[in-house]
């Protein structure tokens, strides 16, 4: 037997055999392990390329998306989700999953003032605590001993009708107390501090004379802000009558609000393009109508989840309430450009 | 001195054998691509698994390789990406340095269900900076399109999630 002519045929017949070893045998079998530990080499470098390194985790499972009615209500309720984030119209039965779901329009924003807005502010309820506390009607009002002089001349030195006392009162005062009466607030605490009696009495007055804007509040801090939904055109705009002067908010400071995105032709979005997904995930990108006469544009991205709900005692009267009830993870967000 | 020689010659021979197995491997496994694809009998759904699996990996160097090998990834992978794409999918300045990334597939929108007729993949990724722990997460889009001997990538968006 020629071992050397195919070793696979020795390997297989046994090298168990019980037949004496020639040196030539030994010789060739050196050559033949040689040759077989190249062969082990390269079969294992050659399996070791053909394993995958998989480390990427497939999840979640796949599902598989049910019909074309389920792709139809999934643009729907997209479109949905862009006219609530921007705070528009849209069907009322789409609402359930949006409740979440925040609007790109922030009303509620507290917009603060300089603090020369403040400084103006507070001096004027101090200047009008000091005329009331010298007014008849207020509750800290001393009326002056009358003299003899006064009664033969019939009358009162603080009575609205005297003279004296309402030269004292300039163009504000008799703004603020036009029958030269005060409230009957109490002006100062036992610490010598506007009390927030006063101060609510006075900025109301104010507003209601047309001396401050009405949109102005205060923080518990006493001090002025204006909550960014009521800066809009249709709402004063951004310039604000505080006493003798005006001061304006910068718009960068106020953000987008519902107004805008009601309004403004950027937010007039049309979508251009939309992918529904095996797992139930769904992307929808809107942009800017190009027809809209916007300067700018806008793109919106809105994602959510539909999982279908398999609870069997689950009731639902339509395709559409067994869809919403499966929507999860509702998402919007808006960029300028692109 | 001989047997330091002879193993040195075996290891050279290892090695050319792999390269020229892989290379040859790889221009066969190209070529069958392409006849049983001009055939219509290429099995398109296996192929995107073994899509979604290499992508995972190369999603975690696109976000948080290290430099060298973002750069072999790069190099390897371009030939699979059209040149639109490229750009977005391997930006010339590596990513982030000390960072760890983890790419998760979302799921596989087929051409009936999307604006584009087209076949995308969605991957969910967060790239964690090593030292400070503060994290980022991106959904990844990626267009498939369908070429002479298998997917290539012809879109790539990636997105910043919605905070």
């Amino acid at each position: 037997m020629d071992y050397t002519l195919f070793p696979s045929n020795w390997v297989l017949s046994g090298l168990v055999q019980k037949h004496s070893v020639t040196e030539r045998g030994l010789h060739d079998m050196k050559k033949v392990s040689v040759c077989l530990v190249l062969v082990l080499l390269v079969s294992l470098a050659a399996c070791a390329k053909k394993q995958p390194v998989n480390v990427g985790v497939h999840e979640p499972p796949r599902q598989t998306i049910d019909n074309a009615v389920t792709y139809r209500m999934a643009q729907e309720l997209g479109d949905a989700v862009v006219a609530h984030y921007l705070g528009r119209e849209y069907p009322a039965e789409y609402a359930a999953p949006l409740v979440s779901l925040k609007t790109l329009g922030k009303d509620t924003e507290r917009i603060y003032f300089d603090t020369a807005v403040e400084l103006d502010i507070n001096q004027k309820i101090s200047e009008a605590a000091l005329i009331s506390m010298r007014l008849p009607g207020s509750p800290v009002y001393r009326a002056p001993a009358v003299t003899a002089d006064d009664e033969a001349s019939g009358g009162n030195q603080f009575n609205e009708d005297n003279s004296a006392v309402m030269t004292q009162i300039d163009n504000f005062t008799r703004k603020v107390f036009p029958d030269g009466t005060a409230p009957a607030v109490a002006p100062l605490d036992a610490n010598g501090m506007i009390t927030n009696g006063f101060r609510s009495w006075f900025l109301s007055r104010a507003v209601e004379i047309g001396m401050l804007d009405g949109r102005i509040r205060f923080d518990e801090e006493l001090r002025p802000y204006v909550l960014s939904g009521e800066c809009s055109k249709s709402q004063g705009g951004l310039v604000f009558k505080v006493f003798d002067a005006t001061y304006e908010l910068q718009s960068d400071a106020i953000g987008v609000i519902t107004e805008d995105t009601k309004t403004l032709p950027v937010y007039d979005l049309i979508r251009t393009s939309h992918m529904y997904f095996d797992t139930g995930w769904y992307r929808a990108v809107y942009k800017t109508d190009p027809n809209a006469g916007a300067d700018d544009s806008v793109t919106l991205v809105v994602y959510y989840r539909y999982r279908p709900v398999t609870a069997e005692d689950a009731d639902f009267q339509t395709d559409l309430d067994r869809f919403l009830a499966g929507v999860v993870g509702v998402e919007a967000n808006v960029e300028r450009g692109q | 001195m001989k047997r330091i020689l002879s193993v040195l010659l075996a290891v050279l021979l290892v090695i050319s054998c792999t390269s020229c197995t892989k290379k040859s491997v790889d221009a066969e496994e190209a070529e069958a691509n392409a006849k049983a694809i001009s055939e219509g009998v290429f099995d398109w759904d296996a192929a995107r698994e073994k899509c979604i699996s290499d992508i995972s990996d190369v999603l975690k160097v696109i976000l948080a390789g290290d430099a060298n090998t973002y750069a072999s990834t790069r190099n390897l992978w371009m030939a699979r990406v059209e040149p639109t794409a490229q750009i977005s999918m391997f930006p010339s300045t590596p990513p982030p340095q000390n960072c760890s990334a983890v790419a998760t597939f979302w799921g596989y929108s087929a051409p009936e269900y999307n604006s584009e007729n087209a076949e995308y993949l969605i991957f969910n990724a967060r790239c964690m900076d090593n030292q400070t722990l503060a994290a980022a997460d991106y959904r990844i889009v990626i267009k498939l399109s369908r070429g002479n001997t298998g997917y290539i990538i012809s879109e790539f968006i990636k997105e910043a999630m919605f905070v």
